[in-house]
């Protein structure tokens, strides 16, 4: 990409650049604007239950990783390339915890709002198996227990588990080889 | 009274302002000219202490040894190179580091292919097992085993401190980086050419020490 053309659209990138040398305030906006985008990206690729973690997780790490910066390129592929990487991160260790349920607090009522939010996550689901994306959506963004999906799909409650695990597994593999996540 | 903290948010950012430092950008030929350091370091050391092979004027005059060298350079630099690039959270959306990850690819069965044409030319074979010699083959793996560990170590530094986004990607790099280095520095002392003895001993070190980086690096440098 030729750098005389790169567009700094939120001016992100200068907010970054400045923030490398350590001065505060404008990294304090540039965290704070961040924050929607972030909570935006993960709302329409995660389960509304995991969608925190993964912002204060990927706040975490852009401020670990920001030296990784170069602020002669632009900063939306940059932040694009981690939010990605935690977004993989977060199927993975959700695939670990398949059997974890909702907290009370977490599980939402309205099932329908929390269902199309995700729009992107739906769409990936469409790719798998139904036994798989049937109970995800049941335990994962309905906050149903494991027995309870267990008697709504006639699957065992270990199966749901395994089919928890196996299909975010196979998400975050489709997602870490597609080139591009929109 | 609520014992739930309704602002974790504003408490994350004022955190990650406190700890705000200014940082040192990346800078790939930085990296880069520690790895040739190293390389160039670790050639001086091992040629003085373990001396040059002894037949290095009549093995200059033959495609094999040229053949030997230049494919494990080749190896090291390209591999080298993909690991560095892809430190870089945003390296992914670029052409630069598909078209290594592309050329590692092509680049391997290219030099076996190449050994084979070389081999093929030769005369008077003996029995496979006997041009294998495992006795050297082996001390020869654990040398370049021993040889390339410098470069991992640096190249693992190098990894953590970056960001790659394709962590099982780089870490199988810098395992071909630092294997390709280790047995290239090899290469100086060792007088076997015979392509036959290169492809399985020195091709085992590589792609061995390359699955092994797979399976390690990834542990020690999450992110």
């Amino acid at each position: 990409m030729d750098i005389a053309v790169v567009q700094d659209r939120h001016g992100w990138g200068a907010l970054m650049a400045a923030a490398q040398r350590g001065e505060a305030a404008p990294y304090r906006r540039l965290l704070a604007e961040l924050r929607p985008w972030l909570l935006r990206y993960f709302g329409r690729r995660l389960p509304p239950s995991m969608v925190e973690d993964a912002v204060q997780d990927t706040m975490i790490a852009i401020h670990a990783k920001r030296h990784t910066y170069d602020p002669a390129r632009p900063f939306d592929a940059w932040l694009a390339g981690v939010a990605r990487y935690k977004w993989i991160d977060q199927l993975r260790s959700a695939s670990r915890h398949a059997a974890d349920e909702l907290p009370e607090t977490l599980a939402t009522p309205d099932h329908e709002a929390a269902v199309t939010s995700a729009t992107a996550l739906e769409r990936l689901m469409a790719t798998l198996k139904p036994a798989q994306s049937d109970v995800i959506r049941l335990v994962k963004l309905e906050g149903l227990s494991i027995e309870d999906a267990a008697a709504r799909t006639g699957q065992s409650a270990s199966l749901v588990k395994v089919n928890i695990h196996r299909g975010l597994a196979r998400l975050a593999n489709i997602v870490e080889g597609q080139n591009d996540a929109d | 009274m609520t014992p739930i903290d309704l602002k974790p948010r504003d408490a994350l950012i004022d955190t990650l302002v406190d700890d705000l430092r200014p940082t040192r950008p990346l800078r790939r030929s930085h990296d880069a000219a520690i790895l040739a350091g190293l390389a160039i370091a670790e050639i001086l050391l091992f040629v003085w202490l373990r001396g040059m092979r002894s037949d290095v004027h009549e093995a200059m005059l033959t495609m094999a040894f040229w053949w030997k060298a230049g494919s494990l350079a080749v190896i090291a630099v390209l591999a080298a190179a993909a690991t560095l690039v892809s430190l870089d959270p945003a390296a992914n959306s670029r052409p630069g580091l598909a078209g290594l990850w592309r050329a590692i690819l092509v680049a391997l069965p290219a030099m076996l292919a190449l050994g084979w044409l070389l081999d093929a030319g030769a005369v008077g074979r003996a029995a496979l097992v006997a041009r294998l010699e495992w006795r050297e083959g082996v001390a020869c793996l654990v040398n370049v085993l021993l040889l390339s560990l410098p470069f991992a170590l640096a190249l693992g530094v190098l990894i953590r401190r970056g960001a790659s986004v394709q962590p099982a990607r780089t870490a199988l790099a810098a395992g071909l980086a630092a294997a390709g280095f280790g047995a290239f520095v090899f290469a100086f002392h060792c007088n076997h050419d015979d392509p036959l003895y290169v492809a399985v001993w020195y091709g085992g070190a590589v792609a061995g020490i390359g699955g092994l980086a797979r399976l390690i690096v990834p542990r020690l440098t999450r992110w």
